[in-house]
């Protein structure tokens, strides 16, 4: 019987299919952030021995491919990563964004995974963060998200001074955004699919209006 | 269906799924349907340059604001001194990239196979449509990218989202929706964002009369749905995923460029038999290698695209 490693049975030839994921290859990613972009997400705080769920305003964070040739990302010398010194230099000076990018963040946030594309049979890698976990089913790739821990992660890049907190006025901006759906929903409530839209609304306006602001741990 | 891998050899073709000891009518070997979407010939992304023979792998535009429409009067007493108004300058850049692509195929396959069969010569002929295809992929690459988006993570693309994208362009100082009587602003969604839009205006009573609601829902498969409130709407597949969303967008015409290397001053190997697409930048080439009795055929390409003006491209990230 073939001998497990990492979770995984070892290349057994012609005689089972290896389990790569059925997907296409694609590129690794750095994720970064641009100061307005935030939403709501649930994170799971401890309170002594009480475990509760709290509402906060997150960074939501962007990617990066590292694909020389899109957003001034070159290829580096043979051998090394991509260079994306200019897509940083870009972020960093034009956006007033944070990239992510050092080695150790990396290592938190990107994983990859063997796969192969169905259509041209080439193997690769396919890049996803460390709270997706693809699977193959039945030929396909089926992914769980760990929505608390990513949001847990989000959280604590604040926290810790990574990103800074969100500016008051743009949370008001995107709250604002959200708040103006509801009259043009509300004109038609009495229509049942606009009932449950305006329901729905409602329940997210209602949830960025009671989502706390992260500040940077003193 | 099976998989021919490189070198495609006859061994391939005649065992397997495919078992060439069936007699095949010859107007059965067909290609599997794929998307086939270029926004590349519209103007929607414009094309800045070509750095062959530049020294250089990167495009640099300059761009100037303040200056006539930029840059109104300032009222001023009668003896006044005006003051002086400074010009902004701004640069972005473009760099290009190697994609490549190669087939194989062995002799033997060559002198056994049926008439029409695949083959690096027919290959060859249709790395036009994959560099087109990389293109797309560049497009919805560099879209990803974008600074700030629309839609809510995890969350069906809504009618509200698609609204919150147009009033966003509305209020954007300068924008226009058409330039020259053509339409200036272009969405790139992924169908399943499309299906999710049209999910959610089945409920809008204005779009309950029979037309906008037939536009809306009908199934065009993946390239130009319908232009809408102001927006030319593309569905493309190739719209990337990360973190169980998809990141389709919107852009205005020419926020986002690409660039080229020309292929003037390449030597190739065997100018015979090379197929250089000059507008392209794609050269195709092929070899023997006599000694695995093997034909082989390379395309290499050199582009590259950018966002060049940030508040024109935003991102509609929505639930995949």
């Amino acid at each position: 019987m073939a001998k497990l490693t990492n979770g995984r049975v070892p290349a057994l030839g012609s005689v089972a299919p290896d389990a790569l994921l059925p997907v296409r290859p694609n590129v690794p990613f750095l994720l970064f952030h641009t100061p307005k972009n935030w939403f709501v997400g649930e994170v799971e705080v401890q309170d002594g021995k009480k475990t509760s769920r709290q509402l906060y305003w997150l960074p939501k964070l962007k990617p990066l491919p590292l694909q020389p040739g899109t957003n001034n990302v070159k290829a580096g010398p043979d051998g090394e990563g991509p260079d994306y010194m200019a897509a940083q230099k870009r972020i960093e000076r034009r956006l007033h964004g944070t990239l992510l990018s050092r080695p150790h963040q990396i290592q938190q946030y990107l994983r990859e995974h063997d796969c192969r594309d169905q259509r041209t049979k080439r193997r690769g890698l396919y890049y996803t963060t460390a709270w997706e976990t693809p699977e193959a089913i039945d030929g396909t790739v089926v992914t769980q998200h760990d929505d608390l821990g990513y949001h847990r992660w989000l959280l604590s890049l604040v926290e810790d001074g990574t990103i800074r907190p969100p500016h008051p006025t743009v949370i008001e901006q995107l709250r604002n955004r959200r708040r103006g759906h509801i009259p043009r929903q509300g004109n038609h409530a009495h229509i049942p699919g606009m009932a449950a839209k305006l329901a729905a609304t409602q329940e997210r306006v209602d949830r960025e209006a009671a989502a706390l602001i992260p500040e940077a741990a003193p | 269906m099976a998989s021919v891998s490189s070198p495609i050899t006859h061994a391939q073709l005649d065992g397997g799924a495919i078992q060439a000891r069936y007699a095949f009518i010859l107007g059965a070997i067909r290609r599997r349907l794929r998307e086939m979407v270029s926004l590349r010939t519209l103007g929607a992304v414009r094309y800045a340059g070509n750095v062959g023979g530049t020294g250089s792998d990167t495009i640099r535009e300059t761009f100037y604001d303040g200056i006539g429409w930029g840059a109104s009067m300032a009222s001023t007493a009668e003896t006044g001194t005006t003051s002086l108004s400074s010009v902004t300058v701004d640069i972005e850049d473009i760099a290009v990239g190697r994609y490549s692509l190669g087939f194989s195929e062995s002799y033997q396959s060559r002198i056994l196979g049926r008439p029409g069969e695949i083959n690096v010569e027919l290959l060859a002929q249709l790395i036009p449509n994959s560099w087109e295809a990389t293109w797309m992929d560049l497009v919805a690459t560099t879209l990803a990218a974008a600074a700030a988006d629309f839609g809510t993570s995890g969350v069906d693309m809504s009618f509200d989202d698609y609204l919150d994208a147009i009033f966003y362009y509305r209020t954007l100082d300068g924008f226009m929706f058409s330039v020259d009587g053509r339409p200036n602003l272009f969405a790139m969604l992924h169908g399943q964002q499309l299906v999710d839009l049209a999910t959610s205006v089945k409920a809008e009573p204005n779009y309950q009369f029979p037309e906008p609601t037939d536009a809306q829902l009908a199934g065009r498969g993946p390239g130009y749905q319908m232009s809408w409130l102001g927006a030319e709407l593309y569905q493309s597949n190739r719209v990337t995923s990360s973190g169980g969303n998809r990141h389709g967008g919107f852009f205005g015409g020419g926020s986002i460029g690409w660039i080229n290397a020309g292929l003037d001053q390449l030597q190739v190997e065997n100018p015979q038999t090379a197929i250089i697409v000059p507008e392209l930048g794609l050269v195709t080439e092929f070899r023997g290698v006599p000694a695995d009795a093997k034909l082989q055929m390379y395309s290499n390409t050199w582009i590259g695209m950018a966002i060049q003006d940030d508040s024109q491209v935003r991102g509609m990230v929505t639930d995949a």
